[in-house]
């Protein structure tokens, strides 16, 4: 995989469905250093205006405060903002700063 | 980073602002003078001095070896000619051979004599005159001539001394003298008989100027020659030659040849190289080359020696640069760390009834500062608000939207505002999508009289309390951090016994990026609890010193307060 061979850290892909669902993969560790490609990453395909955002954390190893900056800043955004499938460590800290109900956890 | 902020370091400030231009850090080595000049060309002269003296050793080598060959073919050729001439004698000498055979068979007799003599003699002779002797006791008398007169008067004493030598030796005589019409050579020649002995002596004129010239394919034809009689090679002795300028010197064979008694010495010269034109010019082929390359590689060595002296140039400034940048970078992280402790209250208020401990650990990444803070407050009469916050991330943006939230959550607490109060009104001044930060924010109000903390969380981790019975981590209301969306936030009262101890903490005293979140809560509660006999300040040490990992990236700040009555 390309992202493998560029040494980073943390990346993010979308897929758009018909119903105008965006589905956006995170993966890898995302903290300051890693957290400015993943914005780029996104950029396309929030610009492709979808009506709701999913964010699919599985493949999410760690998140720090800029991970949390990340998801903020996507459900100010857009309305309906879902996190789905954190690992266990990445909801804890979703939990700790009382953001778990903000993102339908 | 503004040049303002450098003012305590006067040292720093002047390195910042008076950058000393790197092309006057060294002096240029061109500038040193003559030794210098030497050691800047110093390659460059070993080179040439190199190629010098490798042209100088081939032509020399080439020269001294075409040398060597000439004389050598010379010799050689020169042996030919000997050979040639030694070949040639016996036309000489065998006629006259056959002249005495042939007296000495017919005793002298005159006709036949005269007979043999007219081959010998004439325009297809090789001799100008002949005559025969005979040997009588001692004295030798003259039989019959033939031919032109002889030159030499047949009478005369030295005639007869000659034909004499003749009768006594065993080769042909050979002798030269100059007669009225030019030098001629004389021959006489006997053989050894049982009846009476006969002579033949011939003469035979030398060509007037001594020229012979040779045929073209004979061994001559590459040489000039000169033909003596006798030994020496003096200009009296000369018989033949093809040139003009004699005595023959330079590159030149000398062959002897036994001419009857006598002998031919003849000295050959080179007329043009005899090894071919193309090895004479060797020497100087490899003169022009040798020049040519020694140049040439003279040249590239200084473009060698001056692109290797800028490259060493480059890498002491870029070492320059490095050293420069690595103090500069040193300078900014104590600017950064200067920054972040003045903005962290340094003296924090003495509250009766209540001990208090900080304690502030930047994180170890580069030269950003954290967003961690802590402020204390007292509102007098035994109340205070303490507050504990981290804003996320780091850098000088993270750094004053630290100050604001810290300056802010201090003035509204002062102004007597409510936990939540204070959290909602911080809340409405960050916005997470103008700023670039939210942060989680811990404030509780306590009453030291009342034993009492009212505590409102936004994102932040609960605090731990120890109070006698149990020890535990606050459960809070915990809101959304603040700056993320303007919600409202919940407050939650605690009872504080005596000799309670509550500890407020930023996340990155427990968080480690493999493990989870609940290990190091677990860790800190541990270590709070081995240390619940210790002053407040010790719990504090030991609880940071047990909980630091090797490398934090995360600041840590740390919060406690103990009821002491």
């Amino acid at each position: 995989m390309a992202r493998i061979e560029d040494g980073r850290l943390a990346w993010a892909e979308g897929v758009l469905d018909d119903a105008g669902t965006l589905t956006i993969v995170l993966s890898g560790e995302i903290d300051i250093a890693s957290a400015d490609g993943v914005k780029r990453d996104m950029q396309p395909f929030l610009g492709a205006a979808p009506d709701r955002v999913v964010f699919d954390l599985q493949k999410l190893a760690f998140m720090d405060s800029s991970g949390i900056a990340l998801l903020v800043q996507t459900a100010n955004r857009f309305e309906a903002v879902e996190v789905r499938n954190p690992a266990p460590n990445v909801r804890r800290i979703l939990e700790a700063t009382g953001l778990a109900e903000k993102f339908g956890l | 980073m503004g040049v303002v902020l450098v003012n305590r370091d006067r040292g720093a400030s002047r390195h910042v602002v008076d950058a000393q231009p790197i092309s006057d850090a060294q002096p240029s080595e061109d500038s040193r003078g003559e030794a210098g000049a030497f050691r800047s060309h110093g390659a460059a002269l070993v080179v040439l001095a190199v190629g010098l003296v490798i042209t100088i050793g081939l032509v020399w080598t080439s020269w001294t070896l075409n040398n060597h060959n000439e004389l050598r073919l010379l010799n050689l050729q020169g042996q030919q000619v000997g050979t040639v001439l030694a070949a040639a004698i016996p036309s000489t000498q065998t006629p006259l051979e056959l002249g005495v055979e042939l007296a000495q068979a017919t005793n002298g007799d005159v006709g036949r004599f005269d007979q043999f003599a007219s081959s010998q003699v004439g325009p297809h002779g090789s001799f100008s005159s002949v005559s025969l002797w005979r040997l009588s006791g001692a004295d030798v008398q003259l039989v019959a001539s033939a031919g032109a007169s002889p030159q030499r008067t047949l009478g005369s004493a030295g005639t007869r001394s000659v034909i004499a030598r003749a009768f006594r030796i065993t080769t042909f005589v050979v002798t030269e003298f100059k007669g009225a019409r030019g030098n001629y050579l004389g021959f006489a020649t006997s053989l050894p008989g049982a009846g009476d002995r006969f002579a033949i002596y011939a003469e035979r004129p030398l060509p007037a100027d001594k020229r012979a010239s040779v045929a073209k394919n004979s061994a001559f034809s590459d040489l000039n020659y000169a033909i003596y009689l006798g030994r020496s090679v003096d200009q009296a002795s000369l018989l033949a030659t093809d040139i003009d300028q004699l005595p023959i010197d330079g590159r030149r064979a000398t062959v002897r040849v036994p001419f009857g008694d006598n002998t031919l010495t003849t000295v050959v010269t080179a007329r043009s190289p005899l090894a071919g034109a193309v090895t004479t010019w060797f020497p100087w082929i490899f003169a022009v080359f040798g020049v040519l390359l020694t140049i040439a590689a003279v040249w590239i060595t200084e473009r060698l020696v001056r692109r290797r002296r800028g490259a060493e140039r480059a890498e002491v400034e870029t070492r320059h640069l490095y050293d420069r940048l690595e103090t500069l970078y040193g300078q900014q992280r104590t600017i950064a760390e200067t920054l972040q402790k003045a903005l962290l209250p340094q003296v924090l208020p003495s509250i009766p009834g209540l001990e208090v401990a900080v304690q502030y650990l930047p994180g170890s990444t580069g030269v950003d500062i954290g967003g961690d803070w802590y402020s204390l407050v007292d509102l007098g009469d035994g109340r205070f608000v303490f507050v504990i916050g981290d804003v996320s991330g780091r850098g000088l943006s993270a750094a004053s939207t630290m100050a604001a939230l810290q300056f802010t959550s201090r003035a509204y607490a002062m102004d007597g505002n409510s936990p939540a109060e204070i959290l909602e009104k911080c809340s409405k001044q960050l916005d997470v999508d103008v700023d670039g930060h939210f942060a989680t924010v811990l404030v509780g109000s306590g009453d030291v009289k009342r034993h009492e903390v009212v505590l409102a969380n936004a994102g932040h981790l609960n605090p731990f309390l120890i109070d006698g019975e149990h020890a535990g981590f606050v459960p809070t209301q915990v809101g959304v951090p603040v700056g993320i969306s303007g919600e409202r936030y919940g407050s939650v009262p605690i009872s504080v016994p005596r000799d309670s101890t509550l500890i407020a903490f930023t996340d990155g005293l427990v968080e480690r990026r493999k493990e989870s979140l609940d290990t190091g809560l677990k860790r800190l509660a541990g270590a709070a609890l081995a240390q619940r006999g210790s002053s407040l300040n010790d719990m504090v040490s030991q609880i940071v010193i047990e909980l630091e990992g090797d490398v934090s990236e995360d600041d840590i700040a740390i919060l406690a307060v103990r009821w002491n009555e």
